[in-house]
């Protein structure tokens, strides 16, 4: 008869690891249909347990919550913390993700530390090598002084391995010896004092001396369970100590990160090549605080280059062909009408809104060009020099970032001021937002420039884009010292990675931009075409004798500081309500339809050089759009703060304005 | 001047980032010779203590569902930390 063996002992196991490193998937494996599945006592967190049998041991598992560290931040973190310094399991089989190695060494430092003994199981090795990455399990094992099993446990490999590395730790524990991280030598003194005051008034399953690390890290659990358990006169202590070196955590911390580092010298080797090291290479220009200024510039210059170069031309042919041709139909179809029918829909909405839809071209590559460098990662670099530039000048940080959305539209600009708690600042950063070249300005410079100065238009494109920013960063000079009063805010960003720009990604941006514009163009451009259009008919007897003329005419003192005549101060006015309608105001005012010539061509003949720059310049620094003046007012809540953002750009633009227009008579040049 | 060694990587991180200028995460993993992934847990730590404030554009769920998407020049902003008043103080070597 055969003697029956002694029964087995169970090996209680518990799996940890960070959420998403196949620590289910491993469990599952070992568990197959034993597992149960409830709830953690008093908590609604999963519990998950199940049993394994193989290589002749029983094996108990318990699936721990995924977890970062041990710190308590989270219900999980107490979980699985708890159970092993309570519960006791007899290993702890750490599941790390062999592809993000470095994020799951965190975990071990803390897991290390305690009593139980550790396996490391290195799970998705076949993922790692696949992407470049290259870990030797022996070197890993040798560095940590603890076993280390590589798995692919989707596929089943290593599992058998790492039951016989458990059964060989349980047998023999004598061989199991940890290489724990330290804490850095500036507080090993400070950790030894509060060890000293809480020698024998932990509970017996707490390590005293990871309690006393764990304070020193200011762990919320252990700090109130200590305050419970010591007397007052010796928590007071504690206390004092724990205040006075409330920044330990950083060298507690910290040595767990110089442990991570030396870890991953000695055992990890990653690939240099592919998007990271791209990335890297490239942001030693892009993200340079002189060479990716000079990049930016140069890449707003390209971008004007190609949106004239093949925008241009076909904006032309639009204007000629479409245009002219459908207000010719227009003014014959509408031959027996009375004159005004034909004269408003030739000259007011086919010449004025139709005009603006003829620019479509131009903004299409324009917005394209701009979303393929963002879709390639580009324009957070331009936000990050942008920032460094402003930095410079000391206008940074907090009110760098709301500067920085104001790019795309000085409405968000305005609403991100809301991350500034201080209340000054908050509003002196809201008064320079507008100052910002948003892409409505940047698109109706983008419209204006070629019609004014033809093969000049890049020039001066990018030329304005540097005036505002100049502006922007002399008056936010001013500004921060008011506001400020010069302190810094230092700060890190991240960058994302270059990736190859996605069709699909920019043809959306485009769209998107697009149909706005087309709606824009259908609604308030054209309400506004048709309102200048009857405003300048009335009250008959001629444009000169017009409403809008005599408007006009109480402008154009100020106007002819600037050279401008009546009908460009007019199209500044009506730019406020939506920065295109300078463009239909333009167009019906110099009378393209009526007089069959393109706008371009009216435009170059009619307006001198110099009053076209001032024009443009204005247009780049004048009050913002309606949008953003309501925005204004209901984030500062203040008429006054709006009142004063209009005055200010007000001010700064006709200065600029006149600037530009006199000193050209100074120097004789495009008057 | 050599930070890590002398003072710790984090406290590295913060004397680093007090020379008030701009950096980014890959330079200033460069700098302090740790790796994209340790860099950013170490901000994470940083954040959750105290010493470094997350600051991002108040849009609760980024550019998701926001009218304003289309038209914001960068997209998703970049996220970006301050160092906090008990970050400084650990630069001027005011804290224990």
């Amino acid at each position: 008869m055969a003697i029956p063996e002694p029964e087995a002992r169970t090996i209680t196991v518990a799996l940890a690891g960070q959420p998403n490193v196949g620590k289910s998937t491993v469990f599952n494996m070992l568990t197959g249909l034993t597992q149960h599945v409830g709830n953690w006592p008093g908590k609604t967190i999963e519990r998950k347990a199940g049993t394994c049998h193989c290589n002749g041991l029983t094996l108990s598992i318990v699936d721990l919550p995924g977890i970062y560290s041990l710190t308590a931040n989270s219900p999980e973190e107490r979980v699985a913390r708890d159970f092993i310094i309570q519960d006791r399991p007899d290993v702890v089989v750490v599941i790390s993700d062999a592809a993000a190695l470095e994020r799951n060494l965190y975990l071990v430092a803390e897991l290390m530390v305690l009593p139980t003994p550790l396996v490391v199981a290195l799970n998705m090795v076949d993922v790692a090598e696949r992407a470049g990455i290259r870990i030797d399990p022996q070197v890993l094992e040798a560095a940590l002084g603890v076993p280390v099993i590589p798995l692919v446990a989707s596929r089943n490999q290593g599992l058998r391995e790492l039951i016989g590395a458990v059964d060989h730790l349980v047998r023999h524990p004598e061989g199991y010896r940890p290489r724990v991280p330290t804490i850095r030598e500036g507080h090993q003194a400070v950790m030894a004092a509060v060890h000293q005051l809480i020698a024998g008034q932990v509970p017996s399953s707490y390590p005293e001396a990871w309690v006393a690390m764990k304070l020193l890290e200011g762990d919320g659990d252990l700090l109130a369970m200590m305050q419970e358990r010591l007397p007052p006169e010796r928590w007071e202590q504690l206390h004092s100590i724990l205040k006075q070196h409330e920044d330990a955590v950083l060298d507690v911390a910290g040595g767990r990160y110089e442990w991570i580092g030396r870890i991953v010298r000695a055992a990890l080797v990653r690939p240099r090549l592919g998007q990271i090291a791209l990335t890297d290479r490239l942001d030693r220009v892009a993200a340079h605080p002189t060479w990716g200024l000079i990049l930016l510039l140069g890449l707003f210059g390209v971008v004007f280059v190609i949106t004239y170069g093949i925008g241009t031309p076909i904006q032309e042919w639009l204007d000629a062909a479409l245009i002219q041709g459908m207000a010719r139909t227009a003014r014959g179809a509408l031959a027996g009408w009375p004159p005004w029918v034909a004269g408003l829909l030739a000259d007011g909405v086919i010449g004025g809104a139709g005009m603006v839809l003829t620019f479509l071209p131009i903004l299409v590559i324009f917005f394209a060009v701009l979303a393929l460098l963002e879709d390639a990662g580009y324009l957070a670099r331009a936000a990050f020099v942008l920032d460094r530039f402003m930095h410079g000048m000391g206008l940074h940080g907090k009110s760098g970032l709301p500067l920085i959305l104001g790019f795309g539209c000085n409405v968000p600009a305005v609403l991100g001021a809301r991350i500034i708690e201080d209340q000054r600042a908050r509003m002196l950063t809201i008064l320079l937002s507008p100052l910002v070249p948003c892409s409505a300005r940047l698109a109706v410079v983008a419209l204006l420039a070629p019609a004014f100065f033809g093969g000049g238009a890049t020039l001066v494109s990018w030329g304005l884009v540097l005036l505002n920013l100049v502006m922007l960063v002399l008056i936010g000079t001013v500004v921060h010292r008011l506001a400020f009063q010069g302190q810094y805010a230092a700060f890190i960003m991240e960058l994302p990675l270059y990736h190859v720009p996605n069709a699909r990604t920019i043809g959306l941006a485009v769209w998107r931009h697009t149909w706005a514009f087309v709606k824009k163009a259908g609604g308030l451009i054209l309400a506004v075409s048709v309102a200048v259009w009857t405003l300048a008919t009335l009250p008959g007897g001629g444009m000169e004798e017009s409403f809008l003329a005599r408007l006009g005419h109480l402008l154009a003192p100020a106007g002819r500081l600037m050279g401008l005549d009546w009908r460009m101060m007019v199209a500044l006015l009506t730019s406020f309500l939506a920065k295109e309608n300078a463009i239909p105001t333009l167009a019906i005012l110099y009378g393209a339809a009526d007089e069959g010539t393109s706008l371009a061509s009216l435009l170059a003949t009619q307006v001198r050089p110099a009053a076209a720059l001032a024009f443009l310049a204005m247009q780049m620094l004048f009050i913002p759009c309606a949008a953003t003046v309501a925005t204004i007012r209901s984030e500062t809540g203040s008429w006054t703060w709006t009142a004063s953002s209009v005055a200010l750009l007000a001010v700064v633009s006709f200065a600029v304005g006149i600037g530009i227009y006199q000193g050209a008579v100074l120097l004789g040049v495009g008057v | 001047m050599v930070i890590v060694g002398e003072s710790g990587l984090l406290q590295g991180l913060l004397q680093r980032l007090a020379d008030g200028t701009p950096h980014t995460t890959a330079a200033m993993g460069r700098d302090l010779g740790v790796s994209a992934e340790t860099l950013d847990r170490m901000i994470g730590d940083l954040a959750r203590l105290g010493y470094l404030q997350i600051v991002e554009a108040t849009c609760p769920d980024r550019c998701g569902g926001c009218p304003l998407a289309g038209s914001c020049a960068v997209g998703r902003p970049p996220r970006m930390w301050l160092v906090t008043e008990r970050g400084k103080r650990v630069t001027t070597g005011a804290a224990g």
